[in-house]
């Protein structure tokens, strides 16, 4: 047994290390693991499993809330996200350093990803404060934390795959992402008036505050944001639609706003779809093979075997939780988040679920783990994003990230030490029916 | 002479199995499209009419596994699949390179080892004349197939990566442009 795992790991590492895609590496890991120790015709197997998942009407979700953020992101949204919020942000301390938290959230609402929310709420605000002498680190990192509830705060694309993976209820995990999220998005908001408070330097002097008029205009801007989310999650938590479709109204929702804006032509339109084929192809293929590396994994008996090893070690569920905390912080500084979870969970699903803690719970700690990962250097695709719309060091970007990424770590800890901030919101809803 | 010809037969080669991929590609855009048309037409369905169309999710699915991987060959030649850069960003160009012929081999026999799968698959399904278990009762033979020839063009596309790297080409097109478009 012990041989089976120490092989697997291996050729994970050296497929991976080597730079074999992350999706071929998980086939060729599975295909190799079933034909060295189960020396069994595995074709049909194979071919059955990748026509399963990438037929699966749960992941129909995916692909559409992709090409939604593709359309949303050519739009004029990000601007009148902006216009709409900076008004009101003027009265908090730390005045419009708070539009990329408060931004991120509401687009998070209609977003699945946390790049898409990073690059489309960053374009606008960064230029912004920079130009009206904000603290260039803290508005970097502010939106490199916020950036990433695109994946706490529904819709959200890696609960859509934990929801495959894990066969949990999308939308449960969907309505478990919410408290945590805004709970989250209000700690951010409290450490950017602190350190406003503390070293006023980083923000500029007050200019003239805006009068009622100008509110209630500013107002007209967050229409379309919030016409959106009325109709997404609307339609999802008000009975009529489920995830998927949810999805598709949101795309066409996203396809109307951008008409009637008239700021999306059709040459644009084009390219939104091919970019999200592109990311599509690419996420499907790594969950159908994380699909087919999983079957493996359970047909050689490897979760068990890790299982029992490491419930040998006689870990309290606390220190378990900790222990999967540092070993995905780990895992975050080379891997992309996502792949980093999908290939693990054969593994860790059952070991958390054994310690007791609830499925719905792990998925929200997953996606607090991810996000991490994607600003972690020197792969996060946050940091990315973020270099592209300014042209700094990644370092520079991940040092601004630091303090967010801090409380991030104290933020889970937090969600081990009490489960019901993801699981309280989920359960009230079960009991209605 | 002759091995200018032969390297121009082999450069426009690479080309058609690139404006392959590219074909492929805005085929499983229309795939996309169609599913969100879809998906949006049973919401209607549903909510003004309280019907649910019989074949709406499950041609979703097809179209699903037609985007995935109509959509992969392109997504290979413009650097979309993700992969781990780490070690090959710190070495010697030379080392790298070998890295890349290594990554790319294994990535010829797994995706050739793919398309064995399916075809077989396809094949079955073929002789044995099935149907799938919904009322549209389609034959399996198509979506199958549609899955089988996204394998075999993402196939294609790897080999002309090898070639490429033989070639001292770039294998992987990547614009700054498209540089967020593929982190989205």
């Amino acid at each position: 047994m012990t041989a089976t795992i120490a092989v697997t790991i291996a050729l994970l590492v050296v497929f991976l290390g080597a730079g074999v895609w992350v999706s071929l590496a998980l086939f060729s890991v599975g295909i190799a693991g079933l034909e060295i120790f189960r020396n069994m015709p595995i074709e049909r197997q194979l071919a059955i499993s990748i026509w399963n998942t990438m037929t699966s009407e749960s992941l129909i979700a995916l692909p559409l809330f992709i090409l939604m953020a593709e359309i949303l992101f050519r739009t004029r949204l990000s601007a009148s996200l902006f216009n709409g919020l900076a008004p009101w942000a003027a009265y908090l301390p730390g005045r419009l350093m708070h539009v990329n938290v408060l931004g991120c959230t509401m687009f998070a609402a209609i977003s699945g990803s946390s790049a898409a929310t990073a690059a489309t709420v960053g374009r606008i605000t960064l230029s912004e404060l920079f130009s009206r002498g904000y603290s260039r680190s803290l508005a970097m990192g502010s939106l490199a934390g916020a950036g990433t509830l695109g994946f706490l705060i529904p819709p959200s694309v890696i609960l859509i795959i934990y929801g495959v993976l894990s066969e949990t209820s999308v939308l449960k995990l969907f309505i478990a992402g919410i408290v945590p999220g805004l709970l989250l998005a209000a700690t951010y908001m409290a450490y950017i008036a602190v350190r406003a408070s503390i070293s006023p330097a980083l923000i500029p002097p007050a200019g003239p505050s805006a009068t009622a008029a100008e509110l209630l205009r500013s107002l007209v801007n967050l229409g379309p944001v919030v016409f959106l989310i009325l109709l997404v999650l609307g339609s999802m938590y008000a009975g009529y639609a489920s995830p998927t479709e949810a999805a598709a109204v949101g795309v066409f929702g996203a396809f109307i706003i951008g008409a009637l804006q008239r700021s999306i032509t059709w040459s644009a339109f084009g390219h939104a779809c091919i970019s999200a084929v592109r990311t599509s192809s690419m996420v499907g293929m790594i969950v159908t093979a994380a699909v087919f590396l999983s079957q493996a994994m359970a047909f050689l008996g490897v979760p068990r075997a890790v299982a029992e090893q490491i419930a040998a070690l006689e870990l309290s569920a606390f220190s378990l939780v900790l222990l999967l905390l540092v070993f995905y912080m780990l895992l975050g500084c080379v891997l992309e988040g996502m792949s980093a979870i999908v290939m693990t969970l054969p593994i860790t699903l059952p070991l958390i679920l054994a310690a007791g803690y609830d499925k719905i719970w792990f998925g929200v700690f997953l996606v607090l783990v991810v996000e991490m990962a994607q600003i972690t250097p020197p792969v996060g695709f946050n940091l990315f994003v973020i270099q592209s719309l300014t042209g700094e060091r990644i370092g520079a970007i991940a040092k601004a990230a630091l303090p967010f990424f801090i409380i991030m770590i104290l933020f889970t800890i937090m969600i081990a030490v009490f489960p019901q901030v993801a699981t309280w919101l989920p359960e009230q809803v079960q009991l209605r029916g | 002479m002759r091995a200018g010809r032969l390297a121009a037969m082999i450069a426009a080669i690479l080309r058609h199995i690139d404006r392959l991929a590219i074909w492929a590609a805005a085929l499983a855009a229309a795939c996309l499209i169609s599913m969100a048309v879809l998906m949006m037409g049973e919401v209607i369905a549903r909510s003004a009419f309280s019907q649910s169309l019989v074949f709406s999710w499950e041609f979703s699915g097809y179209l699903m596994g037609a985007t995935f991987l109509f959509g992969a060959a392109h997504t290979l030649r413009s650097g979309g699949h993700v992969r781990v850069s780490l070690l090959a960003e710190h070495l010697p160009r030379g080392l790298a390179r070998g890295l890349d012929y290594f990554s790319t081999l294994v990535g010829i026999v797994v995706t050739a080892y793919i398309l064995y799968a399916l075809c077989d698959l396809t094949y079955s399904s073929y002789t044995r004349d099935i149907v799938s278990f919904t009322p549209t009762q389609t034959p399996l033979i198509v979506p199958q197939g549609v899955l089988a020839i996204g394998a075999l063009l993402l196939f294609l596309q790897m080999l002309a990566r090898l070639i490429r790297l033989f070639r001292k080409q770039e294998p992987d097109l990547v614009h700054d442009s498209q540089m967020l478009d593929r982190e989205l």
